[in-house]
């Protein structure tokens, strides 16, 4: 038997020590590639049996409230005296029989075959009408639907549903004119199923200024989308949009860090719920979803999350659910924070997810199938996953003509490079490849460098730090003063530093360059990553000059392939290679933005139809076309 | 997990700490050498002219100061190297002397001819110097060239720099780069040339030099020390220096450059005299350009070389003192017969002269590489020997396709000349 002696020992161990052992963490989130659109065999007969659920669940609906009425009519004609309540019985029968011939086979199959839409008319049954509006608005996900149930003084009864979206409607309108008309100043006296139902509350009880009658699904949602509470009531197939409109608006100020010149001007401010109906208003779609957590054991804090149902990649809605659901902690202080706790690496200077003060630049990243995370409290919206490069698109990007958008995108770019290199580039230079330099401009240099008694690393370093300095002030310094210190600052600084012999003019102009350039970057949190990468290049430029530049780029381009933002390549649609949409560097034509990002693996990659401008293809306005 | 961190970050560590990147200069700890003039001395020995850039100089405040100053230093030292020199030059300087910014090599006239080889290897050779360095000859002493050079510009190195490159504007210099001139030296076929700069004594005299075609009277062919000119900055560039081997054997007058240039396909543009065909006392301006590159061929009969030549120039008329009618299109083409004649027969005797000489400075033997099938059959054919006896035709053909400015010429009414 062979034992094992310090030979095999020392053998084992180096080899435990340097063979390659697997992850013991679980397999990072990947966004999957979306299969192709077309429905399998196996998805329509899955669909087709949903339907038939559904359609049994209605009938057992049904079938409920039957046996409610014969319970209710049994005790009522036991008692054997012909009273009001016989008379009630009979508007509930009315309403039973009108419920069953909506009932009908062929109808229903009809209806059912169309799926839940809004083109679907409303139901006398109130359940029923709640079911769909539930369906239509993805509760329970959604939390930004509002069902107050109330019965309006009249004898029977009238069991009516009110329907709002939260946040979106002035509640004073609602509580005096909708709900206290209704509820308090009615009595048992009134009969209001005698005749027309809606038409007599439209015009007896109800002291708003605007109402409209609807009788299918798309209006009322239309109207629910809009602001207005919904009034839907028992017995009735059709429903009451009373025009109570009121968001918060007036406290919204411009964007303070985010300022656009041909964007919208409101910014998102601390309250949650003006901040989902700013994006609201931007997008007034059923589909936006609204979910709500709770994050933080003692601070309890509300975080949003929204998105569009029908275009987000389910998976990722889920995975980001399980992240904000898996962060356990004391308090979230921001937006920031959250993100920190959730995101791929939190350990590297580049953000994974946008973030902005600017409803309108939510919720075109929302109709792409991005993610938006609110946290309450604090006016930064969180948009995930993104690229790398969608930190170089500004806002108005996509408001201005395309060649002065090109142009400026371009800029954009340039001014990272400069950002990143220019310092370490100059000293690499100066260094280690003086023949890199034109004659003239290196014997200037050199020339303005011969009163200084510091190396110009040193010289670099200082205006670095010095450029670093007035920048933190400028932030922290509050209001006017701050951008007087900026100047004052530079100014005043740079020139007594060249008068002073402490700096060469050549590096306070690569300085102010780099610093210029840095703030061409529309994103403040890539702005401030491409400024710690900036001072890793410099400190490996000056040890080994245009090697040890390249060697932190290499690195840079490893780290940035490597990284993940929420599970989508930060590279994308570079590294790996996807089909770009012409909306990476440089953007297309508005009409050419066909495709959602592919990255995204959306539902529906499709944005547009291939000509989305139908007038191109049509004849234009002739005599007699003036209306 | 911790040791292969621990393990990588010390193999990073180590692969930075031996890449050998140690040799950072301050740009102040530097002396700039800008241009080397080499001269021959006794034996092996050459004297190295240095010209320092004084970078002081050129940072003053105001920006006028600068050129108060002297923005270089001269530094002669005798060594039997470059790199000798070099040594010698780090002796007597403070700072480093850095080669990398020499954009000029000013070879004198002695040392030109008693050969290159020698020096020329080593500038190859060196990671310091680049191809695209010229080379000039100057008539006389390089010391003495670099010395007497006071141009207006602020660095003597962007005079060599614009100086060289405006040669074009006249055809009459053509800049030759180290990388030129090596490849020239070592090929089979052609010969290296080299621009001609000179001191020029600033006396007003001088005369032309070369032979001149049987049609023309105007002289004003030059090589730099025969221009009659004063004033300015005696340097002057102007003409070829002639090479065969590493040995400079004779010197090309500017109108013999030019045709060099033609013949190089290499001829941008440039005004050019000649005597008017039906008034020979006067003479007429146009401007030429080559219309085409040159079609040249080259055959082997009986031992003798053969070679074609045909020439096409374009270009408009400048100036016509005669007051002739040369727009007329019959006049017009007595004046194109007038210049490519003129052309034709300038162009044989350069070519003469470079046949006295021995060198194919416009590389002849290149067009006839492509006629063997190896290196081997071509060397043998010994093309040096060849060239002297090989014989020309010459087609010169010449457009004047437009009049300038003005439409037709109509001279001075008679009345008003008596």
């Amino acid at each position: 038997m062979i034992t094992n002696n310090v030979i095999t020992n020392g053998y084992y161990f180096l080899k435990k020590l340097l063979l390659y052992q697997p992850p013991s963490d679980p397999p990072p989130f990947v966004l999957e590639e979306t299969p192709d659109n077309k429905p399998s065999k196996s998805d329509q007969v899955t669909g087709e049996l949903e339907n038939s659920f559904q359609n049994l669940e209605t009938f057992l609906r049904y079938a409920n409230r039957v046996i409610a009425f014969l319970t209710k009519a049994n005790m009522s004609l036991s008692q054997g005296q012909y009273s009001d309540k016989t008379k009630n019985l009979k508007i509930e029968y009315q309403a039973l029989e009108k419920q069953q011939s909506e009932l009908e086979p062929i109808l229903l199959a009809y209806q059912s075959g169309q799926g839940v839409t809004g083109e679907r008319s409303l139901s006398t049954s109130l359940e029923e009408n709640r079911q769909i509006i539930e369906t239509l608005y993805h509760l329970p996900l959604n939390k930004d639907i509002v069902f107050r149930e109330i019965d309006i003084a009249s004898d029977p009864l009238v069991k009516t549903m009110a329907v709002f979206i939260d946040g979106m409607v002035d509640t004073k309108i609602q509580n005096y004119a909708i709900f206290q008309p209704l509820m308090l100043l009615g009595s048992d006296q009134r009969r209001l199923y005698d005749g027309d139902l809606v038409d007599n509350i439209i015009r007896k009880y109800l002291p708003t200024n605007q109402v409209q009658r609807v009788v299918n699904f798309a209006k009322l949602q239309e109207g629910i989308n809009n602001g207005d509470t919904a009034l839907i009531f028992d017995g009735v197939a059709e429903a009451i949009l009373v025009n109570t409109k009121g968001w918060e608006h007036r406290s919204i100020e411009k964007p303070s860090t985010e300022p656009t010149v041909r964007g919208s001007q409101s910014g998102f401010t601390e309250n949650l719920r003006t901040n989902t109906t700013l994006i609201r208003t931007i997008m007034r779609n059923s589909d936006l979803v609204t979910e709500l957590f709770k994050v933080g054991r003692r601070s309890q804090t509300t975080v949003a999350m929204l998105y569009m149902k029908s275009v987000a990649n389910p998976k990722l809605v889920a995975e980001i659910k399980r992240r904000i659901q898996g962060v356990c902690t004391d308090d979230l202080e921001s937006s920031g924070t959250l993100i920190q706790f959730i995101e791929d690496h939190p350990l590297l200077p580049f953000p994974q997810s946008l973030s902005t003060e600017r409803p309108d630049r939510v919720g075109p990243h929302l109709s792409e199938g991005r993610v938006a995370l609110i946290v309450d409290g604090n006016p930064y919206i969180h948009i995930l996953p993104v690229s790398f490069f969608t930190f170089f698109h500004a806002s108005e990007d996509f408001s201005l003509p395309l060649p002065i958008a090109n142009f400026q995108r371009i800029l954009r770019f340039f001014g990272a490079l400069i950002a990143t290199v220019l310092p370490a580039l100059y000293i690499a230079i100066s260094y280690f490849h003086v023949e890199a330099l034109p004659t003239q401009l290196l014997l200037t240099i050199a020339g303005s460098r011969e009163d200084i008694p510091f190396p110009a690393w040193f010289e670099v370093l200082i205006m670095e730090i010095s450029f670093e300095l007035i920048r933190e002030a400028g932030v922290r310094v509050p209001g006017i003063l701050g951008t007087t210190i900026g100047i004052v600052g530079a100014i005043i600084l740079g020139q007594a530093a060249i008068t002073a012999h402490i700096v060469s003019p050549a590096v306070v102009v690569v300085i102010a360059i780099t610093g210029l350039a840095s703030f061409t970057i529309p994103e403040y949190l890539m702005s401030s990553a491409i400024r710690v990468v900036r001072f890793l290049l410099l400190l490996f430029s000056i040890y080994m000059g245009l090697v040890g530049l390249a060697t932190i780029l290499l690195w840079l381009t490893v780290i940035l392939c490597s990284m993940k933002s929420f599970g989508m390549p930060y590279m994308v649609p570079i590294a790996p290679r996807t089909i770009a949409g012409f909306d990476v560097i440089v953007r297309g034509p508005v009409y050419s933005q066909n495709q959602r990002p592919d990255a995204l693996n959306t539902i529906d990659q499709k944005r547009q139809p291939q000509i989305s401008r139908l007038w191109k293809k049509k004849q234009p306005a002739e005599k007699g076309d003036e209306e | 997990m911790r040791f292969r961190v621990a393990v990588i970050i010390m193999l990073f560590v180590t692969s930075l700490l031996i890449t050998g990147c140690n040799g950072a200069k301050e740009l102040d700890d530097v002396a700039y050498v800008l241009t080397i003039g080499v001269d021959a001395a006794e034996g092996d020995q050459l004297i190295f002219t240095y010209e320092v850039a004084i970078p002081r100089a050129l940072a003053s405040e105001s920006p006028g100061k600068a050129n108060l100053k002297a923005t270089v230093d001269f530094v002669t030292v005798t060594a039997p190297t470059l790199t000798e020199g070099r040594n010698l030059l780090n002796s007597v300087l403070a700072r480093a002397p850095n080669l990398s910014h020499v954009t000029t090599f000013v070879i004198g006239e002695d040392l030109a001819r008693k050969g290159l080889t020698g020096f020329l290897g080593m500038t190859m050779r060196l990671r310091t110097f680049r191809g695209a360095t010229d080379i000039v000859v100057v008539n006389g002493k390089a010391k003495d060239f670099l010395m007497q050079n006071t141009p207006e510009e602020v660095l003597p190195s962007r005079w060599f720099q614009a100086i060289l490159s405006t040669g074009d504007d006249t055809g009459y210099y053509l800049r030759t780069s180290l990388h030129e001139f090596y490849v020239r030296l070592k090929s089979h076929s052609g010969s290296p040339y080299a621009t001609l700069m000179g001191i020029n004594p600033l006396n007003g005299e001088g005369r032309s030099s070369g032979p001149a075609a049987s049609n023309d009277n105007v002289q004003h062919d030059y090589l730099p020390k025969d221009i009659p000119r004063t004033g300015g900055n005696p340097a002057t560039v102007v003409g070829t220096a002639v090479f065969k081997g590493d040995k400079m054997v004779g010197m090309l007058p500017s109108e013999e450059t030019r045709i060099l240039a033609m013949l190089l396909g290499n001829y941008p543009r440039g005004f050019m005299t000649i005597t008017d065909p039906l008034a020979p006392q006067h003479s007429i301006n146009v401007n030429l350009r080559l219309g085409r590159n040159p079609k040249i061929d080259v055959n082997i009969s009986d031992e003798h070389a053969i070679i074609s030549i045909n020439v096409f120039l374009k270009g408009y008329l400048a100036g016509i003192p005669s007051g002739i009618n040369y727009e007329s299109a019959e006049n017009n083409s007595i004046l194109n017969q007038q210049i490519s004649e003129m052309v034709r027969q300038k162009m044989l005797l350069m070519l003469q002269q470079t046949q006295e000489l021995g060198a194919d400075i416009v590389d002849f033997g290149y067009y006839l590489r492509p006629k063997y099938a190896t290196a081997q059959e071509f060397e043998n054919l010994h093309w040096d020997t060849l060239y002297p006896n090989a014989k020309f035709n010459v087609v010169v053909t010449t457009h004047i396709q437009l009049t300038g400015l003005m439409h037709k010429t109509a001279p001075i009414p008679s009345e008003k000349m008596q």
